[in-house]
């Protein structure tokens, strides 16, 4: 059944067709905010607030076959709000402890309560290098990266999700693989680890 | 095809969306152009250690289910929702009817004049200043005027009250009348009867008599 079948019914009254969709897309939208926050109970409370934001303003949907794209939106909106309120929490924390942070930009940009890639298996390091490396894109290059690697969608879904001309989509994206890689290639991480990789 | 315009071009082709004429372009382009060919490497290389980071599992599972106040909360929503402008022309009017209500019920007068009773809502307060004599003087007036109406009201009653026991008396009055003459008829009628029967009887008596001398006439020896 098409996402906007599901919709349709969920308006007629069916609940259930409501949990279908978030069985749906449970998986892919937590994934996608998991790789734009870089933190899990992050990732868990907005996919979490999301799912009930879309459950309550579904109505105001006008296209019942552009679900995809109006969670996709809702999910950004909700990481934007989050991620200015975590920069106000940082400005505070370092006008506190102005000497405090070290010069690494990766260690920054990180938790500080997430161990650092050294401790961790192959697979998990390579996972930690990449979560710190796309946070230390900015957020319009990282989005198009996420959406194009991970979420696959099209091009034009992605234009359409960011209300972007394609070609923008495609520069940020090439910019963005640009970006990354130098990223990495400027990290003090186990450069072993990622050379072999690459 | 240019150097300049392969950006786009390259991040197409790589991730499958060129189509099949655009995909041989870009082919033979990166054949004859080295800098493009580095650069088309390295985005492989970058989107492939990408892909080493696999999904995982939200941990979550969510259940919805209806909410009996759901209209109320997506209310809500839709006001957190709105900009200051839409939120601003939604409560303007019903702020300024909130305090027109308030400043009426504040300025709500009743008023008992020569029996004529007013009721005042006015949106500017009244003059406050009375002293305690005019008070006093207020009140008594008040009181005459309670104690006149009352008297008035009892007044109307007791007329109200006399035109229908008169009412009821007259039509009693009337009913004993009807009944009377009915009565009369009655008895006339019975006299009537009465009479005819006596008349009647008296006849038969007379005739009997009759007989009885005439009986007596033909028999003189009888006894
Ligand atoms: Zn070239």
């Amino acid at each position: 059944m098409t996402d906007g079948a599901l919709v349709k019914r969920y308006l007629n009254g069916e609940t259930q067709a409501f949990n279908t969709l978030v069985w749906r897309y449970e998986k892919p939208l937590y994934n996608f905010i998991l790789r734009n926050m870089g933190n899990e109970d992050t990732a868990r409370d907005l996919c979490q607030t999301a799912f009930i934001r879309m459950f309550r303003q579904l109505k105001r949907l006008r296209d019942p076959e552009k679900f995809a794209p109006w969670m996709y939106r809702i999910a950004l909106n909700l990481c934007r709000d989050e991620f200015k309120k975590k920069k106000n929490k940082k400005f505070f924390y370092l006008d506190e402890n102005p000497g405090d942070h070290s010069a690494n930009t990766m260690t920054n940009i990180a938790d500080e309560n997430t161990p650092s890639p050294e401790d961790l298996c192959h697979q998990e390091q390579i996972t930690e290098i990449l979560k710190r490396s796309l946070l230390g894109l900015p957020e319009e290059q990282r989005v198009v990266i996420i959406m194009k690697q991970y979420q696959g969608l099209k091009f034009t879904e992605i234009a359409d999700i960011l209300e972007t001309p394609v070609n923008t989509v495609k520069s940020r994206l090439y910019s963005g693989l640009r970006g990354l890689r130098q990223i990495l290639e400027e990290s003090r991480f186990n450069k072993e680890v990622l050379f072999h990789e690459m | 095809m240019k150097c300049n315009e392969m950006p786009e071009i390259l991040v197409t082709y790589l991730y499958d969306e060129s189509t099949q004429e655009e995909a041989k372009k870009v082919r033979a382009h990166l054949k004859t152009c080295s800098r493009c060919r580095k650069s088309f490497e390295e985005l492989k290389q970058t989107s492939g250690l990408l892909s080493r980071w696999e999904d995982q599992s939200p941990g979550i599972s969510l259940v919805f289910v209806n909410e009996p106040f759901a209209r109320w909360k997506s209310w809500k929503e839709h006001w957190n929702s709105i900009g200051w402008t839409r939120r601003l022309s939604l409560a303007l009017p019903v702020l300024a009817v909130c305090v027109l209500l308030v400043l009426s019920a504040l300025n709500f007068q009743a008023r008992l004049d020569n029996g004529r009773f007013e009721i005042g809502l006015s949106l500017w307060p009244h003059p406050q200043g009375v002293s305690s004599e005019d008070l006093q003087s207020l009140l008594v007036d008040f009181r005459r005027e309670t104690l006149q109406l009352t008297s008035q009201l009892l007044d109307e009653r007791e007329f109200r009250q006399n035109q229908a026991v008169t009412s009821q008396l007259v039509r009693f009055a009337q009913d004993i009348e009807r009944q009377r003459v009915h009565d009369l008829m009655l008895v006339g009628q019975g006299l009537e009867g009465l009479q005819f029967s006596t008349e009647k009887r008296l006849d038969q008596t007379s005739e009997v008599l009759r007989r009885m001398i005439q009986l007596a006439n033909f028999n003189p020896d009888g006894r």
